[in-house]
């Protein structure tokens, strides 16, 4: 029963802590930017909308902030619950949601789309959906590569996941040497941007999909804690092994998928995050998921603020800022683990 | 699709990238005329050019017939299609040896590591890397003059300057239009200062917005600050950003968008550094013009 009760204080903790952090982020992310808006006139504009009063004019806030914002705490929330499914699952710390090789998958179809000049069909529509088939279809490679007799064996997976990258690598750098002037657009994938094209579309498409993901995983937290014990004791249990592993890899790669469709490849999100979560909260998952899905949210609506106004007018590619940030934290909370 | 258009790119991608390193490294020293002197004694026979803009020069100062290689990304004039090709964004310093040349012309910018090949080899080469109009000019002189053609490439260069000077008397005093220029339009890249763009936009009586986002080339631009600004004229060189300006909610109360002033414009007649520049600012100025009408 005591164990129940403090279960339920982190689990609490877990979810208002960063929930709170997150409502910091967003209006952080609302009130910065290269144009200056009032705080006050920002929140006019987004609430005459939500009422139904906005006028016909361009509102910088509606049309490209908030839904940067939102489409960058879906990213964050999904990448990093993503991430801490993964690293349960194999056991490894290196793990993330890339791993299966997903990230690299997306990026060639992106990039191919691109190329064959499907951006300019259908509102370019065919390029994140290319990039999503692509995505799904490397993950699908390495699976396939990693089964034995019925068997998903972890090790084997990791090894397929970094060689079938390393070939969907190879495969768009060959891409883009044939490129030329759609570089600048394929661009945009490899270095990760929230500024998307029609940004409301590209958000519900990647909500909708990776908050369903999301939901997914934290259904299966408690069977991550099963299976952290081993396949034995996880069977003992009542966990079935194989399921698991299939369950955790789609759902982590269809959501994945969607979010490097709506915004490129974004580092170390999904690397950090459970790391720094599993020191704070310990490793059980369920706290771990919800508490690594707010942060996510928090890092990359906090990095986008970032990318709008460090140098503006200009603007710094998301993923570089993750990246650069995120070395030396992942170094700093790796130092910490051993000390 | 278009035609490739290789000087686009690397403005694109690698000018807000490489900027500093490359101005510290390769400002002056590119203009000027490499050996000239060693090379006017006798007019070169057979000529390879390494990048769109030269071998666009090459044709117009009267040198095309001795033009024996040219790289894929070369598409003006016509007759560059049947002229060896040696290369595309990268240059095969094999294939330009292969093809004997006595004179290489290059970009010093786009062109480096092929020119310090090409040139260790004992190959004579003369690069140019021109940073405004007037310059272009300068460019044309320096190749001609390599060539044996000087006499053309002085009435060439003439051509651009005067065109120049019209523009400058032309828009003398009239009123200024805000002009955007994308070369791509999410996440949207811009031309800031020290591009062509930049200075034909300024001489045709416009103001270019995001001329402030950066010193050289071509940058990441805030889309918050591009809709702020309102520009009353969109220039995009793609399909693909021709529709997103005009279908996105974010634009839909910009003045170009609303008079319908968003325009798509060949890119080679804006970023590349040739004769036809004078074409990308008689169609900038005719553009411009009209937008002042309707202002």
């Amino acid at each position: 029963m005591k164990t129940r009760a403090a279960l339920r204080t982190r689990l609490t903790l877990a979810a208002a802590v960063p929930a709170c952090l997150l409502v910091v982020c967003f209006f952080a992310g609302l009130w910065t930017g290269a144009v200056g808006v009032g705080p006050m006139e920002a929140l006019g504009q987004v609430a005459s909308h939500l009422t139904g009063r906005a006028g016909p004019e361009t509102s910088i806030i509606w049309d490209l902030r908030l839904p940067r914002i939102l489409l960058a705490a879906v990213v964050g929330a999904v990448l990093a619950a993503g991430g801490a499914a993964m690293q349960g699952l194999l056991g490894n710390p290196l793990a993330e949601p890339y791993t299966a090789g997903v990230s690299s998958g997306c990026v060639l179809g992106a990039s191919l789309a691109v190329i064959l000049g499907l951006d300019s069909v259908a509102g370019g529509w065919p390029v994140p959906a290319a990039a999503f088939l692509t995505g799904l279809a490397a993950v699908l490679l390495v699976l396939a590569l990693a089964r034995r007799s019925g068997k998903l064996d972890v090790n084997t997976f990791l090894l397929a996941g970094i060689i079938v990258g390393a070939f969907f690598w190879a495969v768009t750098t060959f891409v883009l040497s044939l490129a030329r002037e759609d570089i600048a657009r394929i661009f945009m994938w490899l270095a990760g941007s929230f500024a998307a094209p029609y940004p409301w579309d590209y958000l519900k498409m990647a909500s909708v999909i990776g908050l369903l993901c999301l939901a997914g995983l934290f259904w299966n937290a408690r069977d991550l804690n099963a299976f952290a014990l081993g396949e034995d004791q996880a069977r003992s249990l009542g966990v079935e092994p194989e399921r698991l592993k299939a369950m955790v890899i789609l759902l982590t790669t269809l959501g994945t998928a969607a979010c490097v469709s709506a915004a490129g490849v974004i580092g170390f999100a999904g690397l950090i995050v459970p790391h720094g979560m599993r020191r704070v909260f310990g490793p059980d998952h369920r706290p771990l998921l919800v508490s690594s899905a707010l942060c996510g949210a928090c890092l990359l609506v906090l990095a986008d603020a970032l990318a709008r106004s460090l140098a503006p007018p200009r603007e710094v590619p998301v993923g570089v800022i993750t990246s650069i940030v995120g070395a030396p934290v992942f170094l700093w909370i790796l130092s910490r683990g051993r000390a | 699709m278009r035609k490739p258009c290789y000087s686009r790119l690397w403005s694109v991608l690698f000018l807000p990238v490489a900027c500093g390193a490359l101005l510290a490294s390769c400002g002056a020293p590119g203009r000027s005329p490499s050996e000239p002197a060693a090379e006017a004694h006798r007019s070169p026979r057979r000529i390879v050019s390494l990048s769109p803009g030269t071998t666009e020069i090459l044709f117009a100062v009267g040198a095309g017939d001795r033009v024996v290689g040219v790289t894929s990304q070369c598409d003006y004039p016509p007759e560059t299609g049947g002229r060896e090709k040696v290369g595309d964004v990268s240059i095969s310093v094999e294939k330009v040896v292969a093809l004997k040349p006595d004179l290489v012309v290059a970009d010093a910018f786009l062109n480096r590591e092929a020119v310090r090949s090409v040139r260790s080899l004992g190959i004579p080469v003369v690069t140019i890397s021109p940073k405004n109009l007037d310059e272009v000019a300068q460019a044309v002189e320096t190749i001609a003059a390599a060539c044996g053609t000087s006499e053309q490439g002085r009435k060439v260069a003439g051509d651009i300057r005067s065109a120049v000077e019209s523009m400058r008397r032309t828009h003398r005093g009239r009123s200024a239009v805000k002009v955007l220029f994308a070369v791509q339009a999410s996440p949207l890249w811009a031309a800031a200062q020290n591009t062509f763009v930049d200075e034909m936009i300024t001489l045709c009586g416009g103001v270019n917005v995001s001329r402030k986002a950066g010193k050289n080339g071509f940058v990441l631009f805030s889309e918050e600050s591009a809709v702020a600004a309102a520009p009353e004229v969109i220039l995009v060189t793609d399909r693909p950003a021709l529709e997103y300006f005009l279908r996105s909610s974010a634009w839909r109360g910009c003045p170009a968008v609303r008079r319908r002033s968003v325009i798509q414009v060949d890119p080679d007649v804006f970023l590349r550094p040739s004769p036809r520049i004078v074409e990308g600012l008689q169609q900038l100025s005719a553009i411009i013009g009209s937008a002042q009408v309707t202002q």
